[in-house]
């Protein structure tokens, strides 16, 4: 193929950044999905994914790590919001009828006279 | 093959790839806004969708009883406790502001009455006891899973167990495995169609024990539901007062 030195550098310059495209696209197709959200998750529920990293860093490149941060202003959560602290207090359906639960009566010694 | 082809090629060559990248992310976490598509799937012996968890009215004093709601006077009153000293407990059937429809444990089977919601303690039970007069099997739910199935005996054809939606009323130790009960004997609210009295009592239906493992399987009660003496046991310590039967 006969082609004039300026098509051929096009060429081969679309050429290399495609391939630079293609091997991170490759590389994350074959990551295994983690069991939980992280990122910017995190920011609107920390509870929901894994546990906020030491490193700024590790939130994109390893989701899975589970210590909490020591810098409240590490990641892009801040694990110091303790999720219990009277944020939104759980399934909005849950209201305020929720009654406690039953507890389990001990049974009364007696003589029953069911239809046996 | 000219520049321009050429170009046309290398371009569709790069949409290519980004459209490859974009995919592969799809396999990336997701962002808060776009997690529809992340939700966990159902985990098998996920809650049956039966609704919520049936309440229950407790009262540890004398309960008054109203035909509707709003009546001035009460049409009959429920002594704190049973004739037999349970703890008196009625299951809730419906709600209309400040009053509450309960199940009542009297005959005829199925009827009901209304409680003041002040008058009375709620709680949730998520324990249900169900009982297969076909299949001859009790199976015992907790939030909708089955924890306990196990083959019955069931009244006879002269002597059926009623069929209905009842609850459990009273939990009695009889204090003698060796008892025709068993050592646990449950009553419920429901009562025989057939015998208005039997043995003393006014013929209630129960779930109990028996000194005759046997006869489990077979229809050979007076409408009583029989199970093993194990697993009366068993279903003592997980069932409260109040827990819902649904016997069919």
């Amino acid at each position: 193929m006969n082609l004039n030195p300026g098509t051929r550098t096009l060429l081969v310059a679309l050429t290399v950044a495609g391939s630079a495209l293609v091997a991170p696209a490759v590389a994350l197709a074959e990551t295994p999905a983690p069991d939980g959200p992280i990122g910017p998750v995190d920011v609107a529920n920390p509870i929901d994914g894994p546990g906020p990293c030491d490193d700024p860093g590790d939130c994109v490149t390893n989701p899975t790590e589970p210590e909490p941060c020591d810098d409240p202003g590490d990641c892009l959560t801040n694990p110091t919001d303790d999720p219990d602290d009277g944020g939104d207090g759980g399934d909005p359906d849950d209201g305020t009828d929720v009654q406690p639960p039953a507890d389990v009566d001990e049974p009364v010694l007696a003589d029953p006279n069911f239809t046996g | 093959m000219t520049t321009r082809t050429i170009l046309r090629i290398a371009t569709a060559a790069v949409a290519l790839t980004l459209v490859l990248g974009a995919c592969a992310g799809g396999d990336r976490p997701s962002t808060a806004g776009d997690d529809s598509d992340d939700a966990p799937p159902a985990a098998a012996g996920s809650p049956a969708p039966s609704g919520p968890a049936a309440l229950v009215a407790r009262s540890d004093t004398d309960l008054a009883v109203f035909a509707r709601p709003g009546d001035p006077t009460p049409a009959q009153t429920l002594p704190a406790t049973t004739e037999f000293g349970s703890a008196r407990a009625l299951l809730v059937d419906a709600e209309d502001g400040d009053w509450l429809r309960v199940l009542l444990p009297t005959r005829p089977n199925g009827s009901t009455g209304w409680v003041r919601r002040g008058d009375v303690e709620l709680r949730h039970v998520d324990e249900a006891l169900e009982v297969d007069l076909s299949a001859r099997t009790l199976r015992l739910l907790v939030d909708g899973r089955v924890v306990v199935t196990t083959p019955v005996a069931i009244g006879t054809a002269d002597n059926p167990t009623p069929t209905g939606r009842f609850y459990v009323v009273d939990k009695l130790a009889t204090g003698d495995p060796d008892h025709a009960y068993g050592p646990i004997a449950f009553g419920l609210s429901g009562h025989s169609l057939e015998l208005n009295e039997f043995a003393g009592g006014d013929g209630q239906i129960g779930i109990h024990g028996t000194n005759d493992p046997d006869t489990i399987g077979q229809a050979v009660s007076h409408g009583c539901v029989r199970v093993g003496n194990d697993v009366i046991l068993q279903l003592a310590d997980l069932v409260p007062l109040g827990t819902p039967v649904v016997i069919g």
